[in-house]
Order: structure tokens, then C-alpha cells, then sequence
């Protein structure tokens, strides 16, 4: 397991044998290798150097990109990295920044939200109802492989340039993600733990509270976190392309006056924003299934 | 694994089949007969739609914005494969360097693809290679990432059989490692294509002079409606292929993971 292993692994370049995988951890499937990491080093106490190492080497590949552009390596495009935390210092207590920043997350919000409702109420429907699966699932099979920036031109015609735009486009990516993993879910829960819930007698609440949604929620998990990926890609998107106000606007408008330190910090802005998303599903995630051995291997 | 096998149908066969037509075909019969005598500038016939179709898409635009469009995202998607699975099987093998290198890998993954659009136009313009770059960027992360996993994640056993049986690195690599990573390399790839698509068409609609996207915003811009909407109609049908396809290849390629799954 990592612990000694990596301790021991000495320089990168000596590999030696192989440490055997972390055939234990079980963990989730996919992009989710950061969770697998994270969770398996918190685990043990570690010497201070390996769990100073992800720090130290951001830290030294930061101060590398820095000294690359003192040097004059980079062309004049590229600022240095203490030049653009300069800027972002200065941006980010603007109220037009705070303007952007609060409407991009609206955005995102609101299409997020819009899109989870629709693709629960839409997959528990179809997981329930074999005919309205039937009925629909060549059109969905179809529809879900259209990316959403696809109607924008669309939506920038029936509706102007509006914030309205990145609601409905956000809410177009989220839909598939959640409506799928919803309908993997109710279809996937097992018939043995619904024939022990007819069997104790459960009432239609009960086994909603003590079935349906434990099996359902892995899913939904899973699906809430692709989906935001998705809302927050879109919205960025529609910003940039649109005159939507937003973050994306921002960095568009300082890209084409050439304000270079200023647009790398909003780039920076919105990558912090992801991650912390990010983070704070994967939280919220741990803090639900908490009771749950593991994730659930769950293919997107 | 495969998702489309999961689906409980009402009816299954040939029956089954005409079930699942009747709403795809009640939609275009509407569609068609209702747009017929439509007066909307906004919503044009689909006749017309498809007759723009035909005229614009099936002729020369093939050569002078399909094909780029398409080379483009292929080309992107292909330095990102290559790429994701040579650093990833390095990453995977040699954990420290995973390791050491998360907080990086994180960031970018998190980072909203279409953000980093304004800053490839500074860097690198407006031609092909910013766009090709920009795809292989994008797409490198769900590769990179998956294929780490994959390797990390394989069988101790077979580590262990493969070490007596004195496989050398290469054949390690080869046989072993990408093998059983495979399916979730594939996963990887699956995303990564799919921002590449997405990625192909903002580029194409911010800063191009060439491309589907390009010809589809400009078409609303211009009020060429039916140019408009014949756009809209090939990026769904070719996102739509082009996941298809990929779900063909993939299913071929991991026959003997879903095997083993079934058994």
C-alpha cells in the first residue's frame, strides 16, 4: 500500500517492482482518482516530506513557470505568475468582478438546479415506467450525444443575448447526466432487496425512504457531479461567446484588449471555482454515503 | 458496463422495435406537416431545413469546413490519447510522481474547458494548430487521469504471475498494464472525446474562419435561418455518430471484459 511503498520508492526514475495496487481501496471508477489518493494517504500518518511533496512540487513548478517568464522565455503574452496574482488581488475586491463572479454562479445554479429536477423527474419515470421507456429511449439515446453549446446559435436567436441563455443551456448539460445515472439507478436496484421490502410489509413511503433512495443515491451522486462539470462548462462557454454578463465575459473582454494579467487571474478565478465545486460535492457526497462500503462502481 | 444493455423494455423484439418508433416518427411527421405553411421567420419548414441540408452540407462546404472541423477534433483528440496514456501509464507505475503532481492534474481538470478559449487565441491565434492545441489540452485530463487509475488498479495476482513468468518492462506495458487498464482508458477516451466536440464547436464559434460552428453562428447572425438550422441538424447528427461509433469500437476492443463481466 502507498504508505511505505512511496517512502521507500526512493527517486521516480527506480521503479523496481511495481507496489502492488491498492486492491483494497474498491474505490469508485473513472475520474475519480483523486478521491482514491486522498483518502488512502489520509488514512496513515506519513512522514512530513511525502505529505509535503504535492505542495512542494506545485510550489517548484510555479516557481519555474515564474522564473521562465523573468527570463523573458515566454513571449510578452504570457505574464509572470506574481504579476497576475497582482492582478487578480486587484480584480477581485471590484464590484464589477463580484458582479461577474455572482452571475456566473447564478447561472450555473439555476440551470444546474433546473436540469437535476427535470433529469430525476425524468429518470425515476423512465426506471418505473418500462413503457415510457420504451416509448422514448431512442429520441434520449439520440438527444444526449448532442452536446448543449449546439443550440446556442438556437437560443441567441429566440432569445437575444440574455442570462437566460446559460440558464437553459446549463440546464440542457446537466439534464442527461442526471437523467441517466437516475434511471441506472432505479433500474439497477436489486429485485432481492425489493422482494424483502414487499415481504416485511413495507408501505410505498417506506420502502421509498428505505429502498428506493438508498440504491438511487450512489447514482445520484455520481450524476450531481458530472452535471456541474457540465453547467459550469456551458455557462463559461455561452459568457465567452455571448455578451451574457458573466466570468467568461470578463476574460473574453480582457483577452481581445490584451490585458493579459488580468484575463490569466479570471481563468484562475474559474479553475478555483471547479475545484471547489468539485470539492464540495465530493464532500457532500461523503457526508450522505457515509454508510456506503465504497462508491459504487458507476460508469458514466 | 455497456449502459444500453441495462434498459428493462415493456416488449422486446419486433414488436418492441415498433413501439420505440412511434414517437421518434410521430415527432418528424409533426415536425414536417406542421411546419409546412409555417410564416416564422425563426422556425422554418423542415423541408426547407432539409433542403438547405442538402444543398450546403452534401457539397463543397464538405471540403471547406466539414472535413477541417472534423480534422481538427481528431487530430486534438488523438495527441491527447497518445499523450494521456504514455504519461498516464508513468504516472501509474510511479506513484510518487501521481502523487506529487495531483494538485496540478486537479486544477486542470476542474478548470472549464471553454475558459481556457480566450487564452489559446492570445497565445497561439486564430489558424488550426491553437485549436488542434487546445482540443489535445482539454482531452488529455480524462485520459491522463483514467489511465492512472487503470494501471493502479490492476490484480496484484497477475502482477505477480507476470513477474515469474520474467515479462520484461515492454511486454509488461503491453500485455499487462494497457489490457487491464483498457476499460477505463476507454472510459477516459469516451469524455474526452465528447469535450473535444464541444470544444471543436466554440472554437470554431469564437475565432474561425472556417468550420461547422462557424458557418452555424454566423448563419444566425445573418438571418440565414435555414443555413441556421441545417447546422444545428449536422453537430447533433455528428456528435450523435461519432459517440457511436466510439461505442462500437469500444465494445469490440473489451468483448472479453464484458465477457468476463456477464460470466
Amino acid at each position: 500500500m502507498p504508505s511505505t511503498d512511496l517512502a521507500r520508492s526512493g527517486p521516480p526514475t527506480q521503479a523496481g517492482p511495481p507496489a502492488p495496487a491498492s486492491a483494497g481501496a474498491g474505490g469508485p471508477v473513472g475520474d475519480d482518482t483523486a478521491t482514491v489518493i486522498t483518502r488512502a494517504t489520509r488514512r496513515r500518518k506519513k512522514p512530513l516530506w511525502v505529505r509535503a511533496l504535492p505542495w512542494a512540487t506545485t510550489i517548484a513548478l510555479i516557481a519555474f513557470v515564474e522564473l521562465l517568464s523573468r527570463l523573458g522565455v515566454f513571449p510578452e503574452e504570457v505574464p509572470s505568475f506574481t504579476s497576475v496574482v497582482g492582478a487578480a488581488l486587484e480584480v477581485i475586491p471590484t464590484p464589477e468582478f463580484l458582479e461577474s463572479l455572482w452571475a456566473t454562479l447564478e447561472q450555473f445554479a439555476v440551470g444546474l438546479a433546473i436540469g437535476v429536477v427535470i433529469g430525476v423527474a425524468l429518470g425515476v419515470a423512465l426506471g418505473t415506467i418500462p413503457l415510457l421507456y420504451q416509448l422514448l429511449h431512442y429520441v434520449l439515446d439520440f438527444m444526449r450525444f448532442i452536446p448543449a453549446v449546439v443550440y446556442l446559435p438556437l437560443l441567441l436567436l429566440v432569445m437575444g443575448a440574455r442570462p437566460g441563455v446559460a440558464y437553459i443551456l446549463a440546464a440542457v448539460g446537466a439534464v442527461w447526466p442526471m437523467l441517466f445515472q437516475t434511471y441506472y439507478g432505479v433500474v439497477g436496484i436489486p429485485q432481492i432487496l425489493k422482494d424483502t421490502g414487499r415481504v416485511f410489509g413495507l408501505t410505498n413511503a417506506q420502502r421509498l425512504r428505505h429502498v428506493v433512495i438508498p440504491s438511487v443515491s450512489p447514482f445520484l451522486a455520481t450524476g450531481l457531479r458530472i452535471a456541474a462539470a457540465h453547467a459550469l462548462v456551458v455557462v463559461v462557454a455561452v459568457e465567452i461567446i455571448t455578451t451574457v454578463i458573466g466570468l467568461g465575459r470578463d476574460i473574453a473582454v480582457y483577452s481581445s484588449n490584451g490585458i493579459y494579467p488580468e484575463m490569466y487571474a479570471l481563468v484562475g478565478v474559474v479553475g478555483i471555482l471547479g475545484l471547489l465545486i468539485n470539492w464540495g460535492l465530493e464532500s457532500l457526497e461523503r457526508w450522505q454515503l457515509h454508510w456506503h462500503s465504497s462508491y459504487r462502481e458507476v460508469t458514466a | 458496463m455497456t449502459a444500453q444493455t441495462i434498459g428493462k423494455r415493456w416488449s422486446t423484439g419486433l414488436g418492441g422495435v415498433i413501439v420505440s418508433l412511434i414517437v421518434p416518427v410521430g415527432i418528424l411527421v409533426v415536425w414536417w406537416f406542421g411546419s409546412l405553411n409555417t410564416g416564422s421567420p425563426f422556425f422554418p419548414s423542415l423541408q426547407s431545413i432539409l433542403e438547405t441540408f442538402a444543398e450546403t452540407w452534401l457539397s463543397e462546404k464538405v471540403v471547406t469546413d466539414v472535413l477541417p472541423s472534423l480534422g481538427r477534433m481528431f487530430a486534438g483528440f488523438a495527441i491527447a490519447v497518445v499523450v494521456g496514456v504514455a504519461v498516464g501509464v508513468l504516472f501509474g507505475r510511479i506513484r510518487i510522481l501521481a502523487y506529487a503532481f495531483n494538485p496540478v492534474l486537479q486544477f486542470f481538470r476542474a478548470l472549464p474547458a471553454t475558459a481556457l478559449i480566450p487564452v489559446s487565441i492570445v497565445l497561439l491565434g486564430i489558424g488550426d494548430t491553437p485549436k488542434i492545441l487546445l482540443i489535445a489540452f482539454v482531452s488529455v485530463f480524462p485520459v491522463l487521469l483514467n489511465t492512472i487509475d487503470g494501471v493502479r488498479n490492476i490484480d496484484p495476482v497477475v502482477e505477480d504471475v507476470v513477474r515469474s513468468y520474467r515479462f520484461d518492462k515492454a511486454q509488461r506495458v503491453r500485455w499487462v498494464q494497457l489490457h487491464a487498464a483498457s476499460p477505463q482508458v476507454l472510459a477516459g477516451m469516451r469524455v474526452a472525446l465528447s469535450m473535444a466536440f464541444v470544444v471543436m464547436v466554440v472554437t470554431e464559434m469564437l475565432a474561425a474562419t472556417n468550420g461547422i460552428g462557424y458557418v452555424t453562428l454566423t448563419a444566425q447572425q445573418s438571418f440565414q435561418i435555414s443555413l441556421m438550422w441545417s447546422g444545428l441538424l449536422l453537430l447533433g447528427l455528428l456528435g450523435i455518430i461519432i459517440n457511436g461509433l466510439f461505442v462500437l469500437v469500444e465494445r469490440r476492443l473489451l468483448r472479453w471484459y464484458v465477457q468476463d463481466q456477464e460470466d
